[in-house]
């Protein structure tokens, strides 16, 4: 039996803070994937969160899903990669046009994905310099846990996934999800 | 429309020792699904196995990276089951992250975080070579005789998408 | 998932504290953006206190920085903060997760941690934690090592509720 929204607020009890805003599931391949109009929900939501599955073109080594906030391209974006191979873990950074997430899949083999869950706070907050944090992976190359930096303090008011290689293929999947803080 | 989510399909809160915990009959309509495991096995160098929907063969695949508290490693491997990351006869916690289980046109990717402090911080990335939908979940632990132990708590959720 | 309780700090403060947590939930999540008022280039440690409490803690940690990698052990839980002396306005990401937090058995600890600084080093961890204590955690601090938490640093505390949906089977 569902329990009415009412009866929860008046035990105090809210009805959840962890939503999906929107998803896209590829139904034929894509140059890139964005999600715009966000300061829609800067006054219900604190937090963000990512939750990608993700396959490119491409058959050769692993590849980067790329992020960028507000459609810029400049080079105003850092990353700090700690990362496993399969046969030693490595750290490294780098600086560029971009924030790095992790692998997908390509076509190398038959249905690969590759999958990363990626955490922004306070997107919509004007005081911070946006900053990410994934944790991803494809099991056949390696996974990673990223710190993202967008050397900006302006709101999140579009996110863009950019396949380093290729397009994105079909079933490619992104969610955004909004969470609450009150 | 934003729509709730993060919903609670399932859990056990062993009263004993368990060699297998399985949680069946997973609805398909949830993208994503996170499993809890809190708790400890029975054995002091011992790992979470997983299997998806019964299957055997040898089609499960993963690449971790950890520490032991002196030294980092990584590796790589494949079997019959999934390792899903350490889980000795200390008190652990793991998370398993298992992206589009109810999709069927990928093979499934279940990234995991498994935490013993008195052992290993490790993360994994994992990959069930099936385009099928997965409806099952198995969990056993790693070594002949070994099982969950009591008071272990496993749980399940359900994120749409 | 559910919020309890969101801190964003309007001053400088030495510690945030979640005080007379519900005990109604299962697990809960901590995801912190943080920044201390001291003069690192870097980061430095946000301690994370059960009960306030130091002691009877312990963590195994695997890190990188630049291109440096490692792994330790110690006394307290590892998490981290951007240390003030980083490219300004710049404030870590991580989330904790501390799962049975009411139970009457020591309580395991997962931290996913990150700092970030465009005008010098940063740095991830994943990190297993441990309170190795039997009383529930009615309330959670987060203190800095050096200084104080600039303003603006936040920290939200979610509650997470096992239970079952009457289809789903577990056996």
């Amino acid at each position: 039996m569902l329990i009415p929204l009412g009866i929860l607020a008046a035990s105090g009890v809210s009805a959840g803070s962890f939503d999906l805003l929107e998803s896209q599931v590829l139904t034929g391949t894509a140059s890139s994937v964005t999600f715009s109009s966000l300061s829609t929900y800067a006054s219900t939501y604190q937090h963000l969160q990512l939750r990608i599955v993700t396959r490119m073109g491409g058959t050769g080594g692993a590849k980067s899903n790329l992020l960028r906030f507000n459609g810029i391209s400049t080079s105003s974006y850092k990353s700090q990669f700690l990362l496993g191979n399969g046969s030693a873990v490595s750290s490294f950074s780098g600086s560029g046009t971009n924030i790095f997430l992790g692998i997908g899949g390509n076509l190398a083999t038959s249905n690969r994905f590759g999958a990363a869950v990626i955490d922004i706070l306070d997107p919509f907050e004007t005081t911070k310099i946006k900053v990410t944090r994934s944790l991803g992976g494809e099991a056949a190359s390696e996974l990673t846990l990223i710190s993202g930096l967008w050397n900006s303090t302006a709101a999140v008011s579009s996110i863009t996934l950019i396949p380093e290689t290729a397009d994105y293929q079909i079933g490619s999947r992104f969610s955004l999800y909004g969470i609450k803080a009150a | 429309m934003p729509t709730n989510t993060y919903t609670p399909l399932a859990t056990i809160s062993l009263t004993g020792t368990d060699s297998e915990i399985v949680f069946s009959n997973i609805p398909n309509t949830y993208r994503d699904l996170i499993i809890i495991a809190s708790g400890q096995s029975t054995a002091a160098n011992a790992n979470i196995l997983a299997r998806f929907n019964s299957d055997s063969g040898s089609n499960y695949s993963w690449v971790y990276m950890g520490g032991d508290g002196s030294s980092t490693f990584s590796g790589s491997s494949s079997g019959t089951s999934g390792d899903w990351g350490n889980f000795p006869n200390a008190q652990s916690v793991s998370v398993f992250q298992i992206m589009d289980y109810s999709a069927t046109d990928k093979h499934k990717t279940t990234l995991v975080r498994s935490n013993t402090a008195s052992t290993y911080a490790i993360a994994y990335a994992e990959r069930w070579a099936s385009t099928t939908a997965i409806t099952s979940i198995s969990l056993t632990i790693s070594g002949s005789g070994n099982s969950f132990a009591s008071g272990t708590i496993l749980s399940l959720y359900g994120v749409i998408a | 998932m559910q919020i309890i309780e969101h801190q964003e700090l309007s001053a400088a403060q030495a510690s945030i504290t979640f005080s007379s947590i519900p005990q109604t939930f299962t697990d809960l999540l901590i995801v912190t953006s943080l920044r201390d008022s001291g003069s690192t280039n870097g980061w430095t440690n946000a301690y994370i206190r059960p009960n306030g409490l130091s002691t009877n803690l312990s963590t195994r940690v695997l890190y990188g920085f630049s291109s440096t990698v490692g792994s330790f052990s110690d006394t307290f839980i590892y998490h981290e903060t951007v240390g003030g002396g980083s490219s300004a306005n710049t404030f870590s990401n991580s989330s904790i997760y501390i799962a049975n937090y009411t139970a009457s058995a020591a309580k395991s600890i997962s931290v996913d941690t990150s700092t970030a600084n465009n005008g010098g080093n940063a740095i991830n961890a994943i990190v297993a934690g441990l309170w190795n204590s039997t009383a529930a955690i009615t309330s959670l601090s987060l203190v800095a090592e050096v200084g104080n938490f600039v303003q603006y640093s936040s920290a939200t505390l979610y509650g997470i509720t096992k239970g079952s949906d009457g289809t789903t089977v577990v056996s």
